[in-house]
C-alpha cells in the first residue's frame, strides 16, 4: 500500500503542501487546517514535512474508545468517522508523529486521508520532497541507490548509459 | 475561527507610548485604489505621517503591509515595512519574503501600524487578535539569530514568526533592518533603526485563521497555470540551482559587474566567488519563501578553511557580489561570513558593502590614512579588515562610526573630494550591477522612490537585446538594447508601474517581473477570482502608476528636488575601461533619459514635481493641497 513519504533533504520548507492540502479539504487556505505540516527549525536548517504515516498497527485506532477510526478499503488511509467520533482526543495523544490535529472550528480530530489516492500535497511539491509510494517501492529505490553507490556509478552517468541503450 | 477574504480589511494599530491597540477597518479607498502592501503603506504615510517629522522620533510610524495574494497558494509571498526613512529623509520602504507575511494574513491583518515610543524595551506579542506588550530587557543586545532563538524558546511554539532587530539598530546604525526567518531582511532604508527608536526589539506573531478566496475552483485553475509557467521557464533550472547568485558570472562576462567600487565591470577572480562555485562547493539544499515553486534560496555549509562547519541560508546576488567583486575579496567563505555578520547584527548588506568599498577607495587614493582608520589597513581585498570594519560599523566605533550613516554623510564629514567616490543616490548605496552597462537599471536607480535601488523598476527587459520587441512594446527598437539610452524613460516608467503592482500584491519580482510570469492581464484574472472583482489589466496598471506618483508626492513633500534624481558623476563622466569588453567605453547619459522619464510620468521637466493633470487623473487631488500647504508649486 502506498503512503506519503517525505524527504527532508529535498524540502525547501516553503509550505506549499499545506496550502494544497487545506484548499482541497476545506476550500480555504491555512496551515491550521492542513493535514500535513512542515516543521521548520531555521537555526538548524531543517524543514521536515510531517503527515500521517498510515501505520500498519495504528496506535490511534487502538485507543479510540468508540471505534471511530477505520481504514479506507481502497487506499488503506486512516479515516476518522465524524459521526462516531466524540472528540476525546486520545488519538492525538496516541499518535507518535503528531499527525492528528484538532480542527479549530469543529473541535474534532482530523487527519490525512491520502486524497482518495491522489494526494494533492505530493502533486504540488515543486522539489519532489514528498512522494506517494509503496514502502517496498521505497526500499527498492534505496537498494538501487546503494547499488549505484557501491558500484561507484553516479546517477547522471547511469542515466546517460540508459539513454545510450 | 474566521475565514478571512484575501483582503481581510482589518488593520492592527498599536501605540507603544500608550500601550494600547485596536483593530480598525481598512478604508475602502485603500483597497480599491492601492491594492495592497506597498500601496497601502504609501497611502498611510501620506495620510498619517507628516513629512517634517524626525524619522527617529515618536511621530514616525512603522507600517507593516501585506497583499491580497498572501496567505493563499500563490508561490513566493512577501511584505513591505515602511516609515519615513532615517537614511534618505524620504520615503522609507523595504520588502522581504519569508513567512512573516503569510502569518500576518492568518492572524487576519492587511496592515500593522506601530506608533509612538515605548518607555521601556519592549517586544510585541500577537496571537490572532490578542496583543501584549512584553518586556524585552533580556533580548536587548542579542543579535537577530540569538534573539530569534531565545524568543521561540520562551514562547514554546516554533510556529511563531519573529521580526527582530539586531545590535546595529540598537546602536543607531542608520541602515539597519528588520529580520525574519533568520536571513529574510527588510534591509533597505533603515526600518530597523526606526524600530529601535521606538524601543521595540521584536514582534512575535502567530495566526491560526484561514483565507477563503471568492472562486476557489477558478483560482486553483489559474494557479496551476502559474506553477506550470514557472516550471517550464527556460531559466527555471539555473535559478533553482543558484538563485540570483548566477548573476556574478553572467554580469562579469558582459563587463558590468560592480567591481572595485564601480571602477570597472570585470572582476578577474569572479570564478572563485561565483554562484556556480558556491553551488558546487557549499550548497546543501534549496530554501524557499512561502509557497514558492522556484525556491531560489539555498542552505549552505562551509566545508573547508577557517570557517569550516559554519552553515546558514543564502546569500543572494547583491550580498555575494557586495562582499566579493565590489571590494576585491576573492575568498568565498570569508564573504559568506561577512554576509552572515551583517545579518546577525541586523544591517543592510548593500549599504554595508557600499560603505566598505567607499572606504577602500578613499583609502587607496590617500584621502584617508591609517591615522583616520585607527590602524585598520583598508587596502582592496583585505578580508580580515572587512570583518573588523563590520564590527566597528555595528558598534558605531572607530572608523565604522564615520560610515554608519551612509557613504554620502561620511564623505561630507571627511571632505577632500571624498564625495566623488560615494556610490550612492539620496544617501542610499547603489546596487551591484553597473549603470553604464544596463542603462534602464541606471535610470531606475537615479529616480527610485526609496533612494538608489534596482528593485523599483527591475527592467530585465533591456537585457533581452531584441529590437523587434523594443519596437513592439515601446515603439523604440533601442529600448530593448542595454547600452542605448533611447526609450529607457519609457521602459522605466512601465516597469516601475509593474513592480508597484507586484509589491502591492506582495509577490516575488524575480519570478513575476524578471521571468515575466505574471503580466497585468494574468494578475487581473487572479485577483478577480480571488476577490470577486471585475478589475481590468488597465485598472491594475493605473494603480501601479498611482502608487509611484503617491510616493513621488510624499518625497516631494519631504524635500526631494530634481537634482536628487541623479547618479554619482563617475557614471556620467568616466567611460567603462577597455577591459570591460562588450560594455567598454560606455557612459551613462542621464539628461535625455531623465527628460524622457519625467515626460512619460507627467512630471514637470524643471522641478520633477507631478503635474496637476497627472495627479487629478490618478485621483490624487487631495494630495495637491498637501503639496501646496508645504509651499510647493504644482505645475499645470
Amino acid at each position: 500500500m502506498k503512503t506519503i513519504i517525505s524527504k527532508p533533504e529535498l524540502c525547501s520548507g516553503c509550505r506549499a503542501c499545506e496550502m494544497a492540502c487545506s484548499v482541497v479539504h476545506e476550500q480555504q487556505f491555512g496551515s491550521s487546517v492542513s493535514r500535513i505540516r512542515v516543521v521548520k527549525m531555521e537555526h538548524e536548517g531543517l524543514d521536515v514535512p510531517v503527515t500521517c504515516h498510515q501505520c500498519t498497527e495504528p496506535p490511534c485506532m487502538e485507543v479510540c474508545p468508540v471505534d471511530a477510526i477505520t481504514r479506507n478499503g481502497k487506499t488503506n488511509a486512516i479515516l476518522i468517522d465524524e459521526e462516531e467520533c466524540i472528540g476525546c482526543g486520545r488519538c492525538v495523544e496516541a499518535c507518535w508523529a503528531g499527525a492528528i490535529n484538532f480542527h479549530p472550528d469543529k473541535n474534532m480530530p482530523f487527519v490525512c486521508d491520502l486524497c482518495n489516492g491522489n494526494p494533492q500535497c505530493v502533486d504540488r511539491c515543486p522539489l519532489g520532497a514528498l512522494v506517494y509510494e509503496d514502502r517496498n517501492g521505497l526500499a527498492q529505490k534505496k537498494r538501487e541507490e546503494l547499488a549505484l553507490y557501491k558500484g561507484g556509478v553516479v546517477w547522471d552517468k547511469w542515466n546517460k548509459k540508459k539513454e545510450d541503450i | 475561527m474566521p475565514a478571512y477574504k484575501p483582503i481581510t480589511g482589518r488593520v492592527l494599530r498599536i501605540n507603544l507610548s500608550e500601550k494600547t491597540y485596536n483593530i480598525e477597518p481598512l478604508p475602502e479607498k485603500y483597497i480599491k485604489e492601492y491594492l495592497g502592501g506597498r500601496g497601502f503603506n504609501i497611502r498611510r504615510l501620506l495620510d498619517e505621517v507628516p513629512p517634517d517629522i524626525d524619522p527617529l522620533g515618536p511621530d514616525n510610524k512603522l507600517i507593516f503591509g501585506t497583499g491580497p495574494l498572501v496567505g493563499t497558494s500563490f508561490p513566493g509571498q512577501r511584505f513591505n515595512v515602511s516609515a519615513k526613512s532615517p537614511v534618505t529623509g524620504l520615503l522609507g520602504d523595504s520588502n522581504a519574503g519569508g513567512f512573516f507575511c503569510s502569518e500576518m494574513k492568518f492572524a487576519g491583518f492587511d496592515q500593522i501600524i506601530i506608533e509612538g515610543q515605548a518607555d521601556e524595551r519592549t517586544y510585541i506579542y500577537i496571537y490572532n487578535d490578542r496583543v501584549e506588550f512584553r518586556n524585552a530587557n533580556h533580548l536587548w543586545g542579542l543579535d537577530t539569530r540569538e534573539g530569534n532563538k531565545e524568543l521561540l524558546a520562551e514562547l514554546g511554539d516554533n510556529d511563531f514568526q519573529i521580526a527582530i532587530i539586531g545590535p546595529a539598530a540598537e546602536n543607531g546604525v542608520k541602515y539597519s533592518g528588520i529580520f525574519t526567518n533568520i536571513v529574510r531582511a527588510n534591509a533597505r532604508t533603515g526600518m530597523g533603526a526606526v524600530m529601535a527608536s521606538k524601543n521595540l526589539k521584536a514582534i512575535a506573531l502567530r495566526g491560526t485563521n484561514t483565507i477563503k478566496v471568492e472562486n476557489t475552483g477558478k483560482f486553483n485553475r489559474l494557479m496551476r497555470k502559474v506553477f506550470n509557467d514557472i516550471e517550464s521557464h527556460p531559466e527555471y533550472e539555473s535559478r533553482l540551482l543558484m538563485g540570483t547568485t548566477r548573476l556574478v558570472s553572467s554580469l562579469n562576462a558582459y563587463g558590468m559587474l560592480n567591481t572595485k567600487n564601480h571602477q570597472t565591470g570585470v572582476y578577474k577572480d569572479a570564478d572563485m566567488v561565483s554562484g556556480e562555485t558556491l553551488a558546487r562547493k557549499y550548497n546543501v539544499k534549496n530554501k524557499g519563501c512561502f509557497g514558492c515553486t522556484i525556491p531560489c534560496s539555498r542552505y549552505f555549509k562551509i566545508t573547508d578553511g577557517p570557517f569550516k562547519g559554519f552553515h546558514s541560508e543564502g546569500p543572494e546576488f547583491e550580498s555575494l557580489a557586495g562582499f566579493t567583486s565590489r571590494i576585491l575579496v576573492n575568498d568565498l567563505s570569508l564573504a559568506l561570513k561577512a554576509v552572515d555578520l551583517c545579518n546577525r547584527y541586523g544591517m543592510d548588506t548593500i549599504a554595508v558593502s557600499g560603505c566598505v568599498s567607499f572606504a577602500m577607495e578613499i583609502y587607496d587614493r590617500g584621502i584617508i590614512t591609517k591615522e583616520d582608520t585607527e590602524g585598520l589597513d583598508l587596502s582592496w581585498g583585505n578580508g580580515e579588515a572587512v570583518l573588523e570594519l563590520i564590527e566597528q560599523i555595528k558598534d558605531r566605533r572607530g572608523f565604522g562610526g564615520v560610515l554608519a550613516d551612509g557613504s554620502k554623510v561620511a564623505a561630507e564629514k571627511i571632505g577632500k573630494g571624498a564625495i566623488d567616490y560615494a556610490m550612492q543616490v539620496k544617501n542610499s548605496e547603489l546596487f551591484l550591477g553597473e549603470p553604464r552597462g544596463i542603462k534602464a537599471y541606471g535610470l531606475g536607480n537615479a529616480v527610485a522612490s526609496r533612494g538608489a535601488d534596482h528593485l523599483r523598476a527591475e527592467p530585465f527587459f533591456e537585457l533581452l537585446e531584441d529590437p523587434e520587441l523594443g519596437k513592439k512594446r515601446f515603439g523604440i527598437p533601442e529600448s530593448a538594447l542595454r547600452l542605448s539610452p533611447k526609450g529607457k524613460g519609457l521602459v522605466v516608467n512601465y516597469f516601475e508601474d509593474w513592480c508597484a503592482i507586484v509589491d502591492a500584491l506582495e509577490i516575488c519580482k524575480n519570478t513575476f517581473v524578471a521571468m515575466e510570469i505574471l503580466p497585468f492581464e494574468a494578475a487581473a484574472d487572479l485577483l478577480n477570482a480571488a476577490l470577486g472583482w471585475e478589475i481590468s489589466a488597465q485598472d491594475l496598471q493605473n494603480i501601479g502608476t498611482r502608487i509611484n506618483n503617491a510616493e513621488r508626492v510624499y518625497n516631494t513633500m519631504c524635500g526631494l528636488k530634481k537634482e536628487d534624481d541623479t547618479l554619482p558623476k563617475r557614471f556620467i563622466e568616466e567611460p567603462m575601461p577597455e577591459e570591460c569588453g562588450p560594455t567598454a567605453g560606455s557612459v551613462f547619459e542621464l539628461e535625455p533619459m531623465l527628460e524622457e522619464y519625467y515626460s512619460a510620468r507627467g512630471w514637470d521637466p524643471e522641478t520633477g514635481v507631478p503635474r496637476l493633470a497627472t495627479l487629478k487623473k490618478l485621483n490624487l487631488e487631495e494630495d495637491v493641497s498637501r503639496l501646496k500647504n508645504q509651499g510647493i508649486e504644482v505645475p499645470e
